[in-house]
C-alpha cells in the first residue's frame, strides 16, 4: 500500500504530527533560549520591588542606558519574562510536551509490558553482533545471570536464550515529560497568578520597620513535583535504558544479538566477555 | 597539609592524566597503528551490525581471526595493546586522584573555617572540577579511556585555571558561610548541582571535540556524551529543584530571574535541547555538537562568569553560586 504524502493527509492528522514533532520541540526550545539570552543581556524590570524601589530602578536604568532604555521599552523588551510572547512560547512547549507524551504513551506501555519475542530468526543469529567458541550452556547462563539479566530459554539444539534488563525503563521517558510538563505549567501559573504584597509594616515611628510580605504562588507544588519527576524519569531513561539480548548456542558456539542503546552495548559486551573468559567456578 | 597545596597537587595530577591520555590518543592514531583506527569500536556492535563486525574467540578469549579486537585488549593478548591500556589506566588513575585531592582541599578549607566550604564561587568551582574528574574516573565505561581522559582532564583543569584567574586572591580565601547559606537546602543544592555540572562538562567537552574532529571517533565521543548527559542532566535538574526549595525557604520565592538563575536555566535548556537533537534526523550531526559546545560555554559562564556578567550589566546578585 502506498504511503500518502504529508500534504495528502487530513488536516487533523497533519496538525497532530506537527504537535507531536520533536523538531517543533527543538525549535520551541531554541526560541525560549533566545528569549532567555535577550532577557539576560537587556535590562529587566525587577518585579519583587515596591513602587518606590521600581521608580529608583527606572531612574538608575535611565542613567545607565539613556535613550536605549526608551527603545527597549517601546519594543516591550524590558519585561521579557513576563511578556505575552514568553508565556505563549511556554504554553506552546506545554502543549507540545503533552501531545508528545500522549502520542508515545501507548507505544511505550506496550513495549514495556508485551511478551518478549524469545527467538529471533536464524538469519539474524547468522550475523551476530558478537560470538564466542567453546561456551557451555551453564557458562552462558552464569554469565548472564551474574549481571542481573532475566533469562528465558527455548530448550533444544540449537538452544535459544532471551534475556532482558530494566523492562519498565522505557516508561522513564513518560515521567521525564510529565516532569517537564509540570515545570512549564508552574512557570505559566506563576506568570499569570502569582502575587506578592507587603502585608504589615509596624514600628516605623520607633525607627524600626518590620515588613511582612504575603506571597501567593500556586505553582510551587507543580514546580517541585516537576523537578522530582523529571529527575527520576531522566535517570531511568538515560542510566537504565531497556536492554535485550538474544543468543543462540549451537555446539559450543554462542552467537549474540543485542537490542540496546549503543553506549550500554559496549559495557554489556565487555562484561559478558570478562565473565565468559573466567574459568568455571571462578567468582567475580 | 594546606588547602592550596592540595589544590596544586590535584591540578598537577589532572595535568599529568590529561597529558598521558593525549599521548595515548596521538599514538593510537599515528601511522604505526593505522590498522587499529579501522577496527570496529565496541559501540558499533548494535542490532544493525553486519557479520563482518562479529569477532570470533575461543573459550579462553584467544582470537580465531587475525583482526585485533577489544577482547584481545581486555585479556592482555598483545603486549603493545596491554601497554596502551595500562597507559590509559594510569591517565584515569591520575585524573581520579586529582579529583579526590580537590575534594580533600575543600575538606581542608572546611576545617579552617569550621563550616561547609561552599560559601564562594571559587569553592564551587573546585567542587565542579573534582566532580568532572570523578564522573570520568568512576562513572564512565573503561572504553574510550584515553578520549575521555583528554575531555574530562582538560575541562577540569580549565575550570581550575579559569577559577584561579577569574577570582581575585581575596575571593579565594576560605570564609565561614553567611547565615543565608546555612540550613540543609543550600548545601544539597550546591553539591548536587556541581555533580551535575561535572557530567555536563564532560558531555560538553566531548561535543566540542566532536565538532572539531568531524566524523573521526564519532561513536566513542557519542558514548562519552551519552554518559556525561546521563550523569549531568538528572543531577542538574535535581540541583535546580533543590535550589528552588532553598530560594523558597530563604526569600519566599522559588524563582527570581536573577542573572545566575537565568544562566542556569539557559544551561539546562541547552542540554535539554541536546537530548532532543541527538536522535533527530538532520540535527544529530554538527547541530548536536554545536548545542553541546554552547552548553559547555554556558556551564563555564554560569560557574565563573555570572558575577562579572551581573556587574557588567549593572544588576545586583543575591548569590553567586
Amino acid at each position: 500500500m502506498a504511503i500518502p504524502s504529508p500534504a495528502a493527509r487530513p488536516l487533523h492528522q497533519r496538525l497532530w504530527s506537527f504537535l507531536t514533532s520533536r523538531k517543533v520541540t527543538a525549535v520551541l526550545l531554541l526560541l525560549i533560549l533566545l528569549v532567555l539570552l535577550l532577557g539576560l543581556v537587556l535590562p529587566q524590570v525587577p518585579h519583587d520591588l515596591d513602587a518606590a524601589g521600581q521608580a529608583a530602578w527606572w531612574a538608575a536604568a535611565h542613567e545607565r542606558y539613556g535613550l536605549r532604555l526608551d527603545f527597549y521599552q517601546r519594543l516591550s523588551l524590558t519585561d521579557l519574562f513576563g511578556s505575552a510572547l514568553f508565556l505563549a512560547l511556554l504554553a506552546a512547549l506545554l502543549l507540545n510536551t503533552l501531545c508528545c507524551t500522549l502520542a508515545r504513551l501507548g507505544r511505550l506501555w506496550r513495549e514495556a509490558t508485551r511478551r518478549p519475542v524469545l527467538r529471533l530468526p536464524d538469519a539474524a543469529h547468522d550475523a551476530p553482533d558478537w560470538q564466542a567458541e567453546g561456551i557451555s550452556l551453564q557458562a552462558a547462563r552464569r554469565a548472564l545471570r551474574r549481571w542481573g539479566w532475566r533469562l528465558h530459554e527455548q530448550i533444544g539444539a540449537p538452544h535459544y536464550l532471551y534475556s532482558e534488563r530494566w523492562r519498565l525503563a522505557p516508561l522513564g521517558t513518560v515521567l521525564t515529560h510529565l516532569g517537564l510538563f509540570f515545570f512549564v505549567l508552574a512557570a505559566l501559573l506563576h506568570g499569570v497568578l502569582a502575587t506578592r504584597e507587603p502585608l504589615l509594616a509596624a514600628g516605623a515611628s520607633a525607627g524600626l520597620v518590620l515588613e511582612i510580605e504575603a506571597v501567593y504562588d500556586p505553582s510551587v507544588g507543580p514546580f517541585v513535583a516537576g523537578g522530582l519527576l523529571l529527575s527520576i524519569g531522566a535517570s531511568l531513561s538515560l542510566f537504565f535504558p531497556r536492554r535485550r539480548l538474544w543468543a543462540r548456542l549451537d555446539e559450543g558456539r554462542l552467537q549474540v544479538r543485542l537490542g540496546m542503546e549503543e553506549p550500554a552495548a559496549a559495557e554489556e559486551i565487555a562484561r559478558l566477555e570478562r565473565r565468559l573468559a573466567q574459568p568455571p567456578g571462578g567468582s567475580g | 597539609m594546606s588547602a592550596a597545596l592540595l589544590t596544586a597537587l590535584g591540578a598537577v595530577l589532572l595535568f599529568a592524566g590529561t597529558g598521558i591520555a593525549a599521548v595515548v590518543l596521538l599514538a593510537r592514531h599515528g601511522p604505526a597503528s593505522a590498522p587499529s583506527a579501522s577496527r570496529p569500536s565496541p559501540t558499533n556492535r548494535s542490532l544493525g551490525a553486519t557479520s563482518a563486525r562479529a569477532k570470533r574467540v575461543n573459550a579462553n578469549g584467544a582470537p580465531l581471526d587475525s583482526r585485533p579486537s577489544p577482547t584481545n585488549r581486555s585479556l592482555g593478548a598483545t603486549s603493545t595493546r596491554a601497554k596502551r591500556v595500562n597507559a590509559s589506566g594510569v591517565a584515569r588513575w591520575c585524573i581520579g586522584s586529582g579529583g579526590y585531592l580537590l575534594l580533600l582541599a575543600l575538606v581542608a578549607r572546611g576545617l579552617t573555617v569550621r563550616g561547609l566550604p561552599l560559601s564562594s564561587a571559587y569553592e564551587v568551582s573546585l567542587l565542579t572540577a573534582a566532580a568532572t574528574a570523578l564522573v570520568y574516573a568512576l562513572g564512565t565505561p573503561r572504553r574510550p579511556a584515553a578520549l575521555g581522559g583528554v575531555c574530562a582532564g582538560s575541562t577540569a583543569l580549565a575550570v581550575l585555571v579559569l577559577a584561579a584567574g577569574t577570582f581575585p586572591a581575596g575571593a579565594r580565601v576560605a570564609q565561614p558561610p553567611p547565615t543565608m547559606l546555612m540550613g540543609i537546602w543550600f548545601p544539597l543544592h550546591v553539591i548536587v548541582s556541581a555533580a551535575g555540572y561535572g557530567g555536563l562538562l564532560l558531555a560538553g567537552s566531548a561535543g566540542l571535540l566532536r565538532l572539531l574532529r568531524g566524523k573521526r571517533a564519532k561513536s566513542k565521543l557519542d558514548t562519552l556524551i551519552a554518559w556525561g548527559l546521563a550523569w549531568g542532566y538528572p543531577l542538574l535538574t535535581l540541583g535546580m529543584t533543590l535550589g528552588a526549595v532553598w530560594g523558597w525557604t530563604t526569600w519566599g520565592r522559588y524563582w527570581g530571574w536573577s542573572v545566575k538563575e537565568v544562566l542556569s536555566l539557559i544551561t539546562w535548556g541547552l542540554f535539554t535541547l541536546a537530548l532532543h537533537t541527538r536522535r533527530l534526523q538532520g540535527w544529530k550531526g554538527w547541530v548536536h555538537s554545536a548545542v553541546l559546545t554552547a552548553g559547555l560555554a554556558a556551564v563555564l559562564v554560569t560557574l565563573l562568569g555570572a558575577e562579572a556578567l551581573a556587574r557588567g550589566l549593572g544588576v545586583g546578585m543575591e548569590y553567586v553560586f
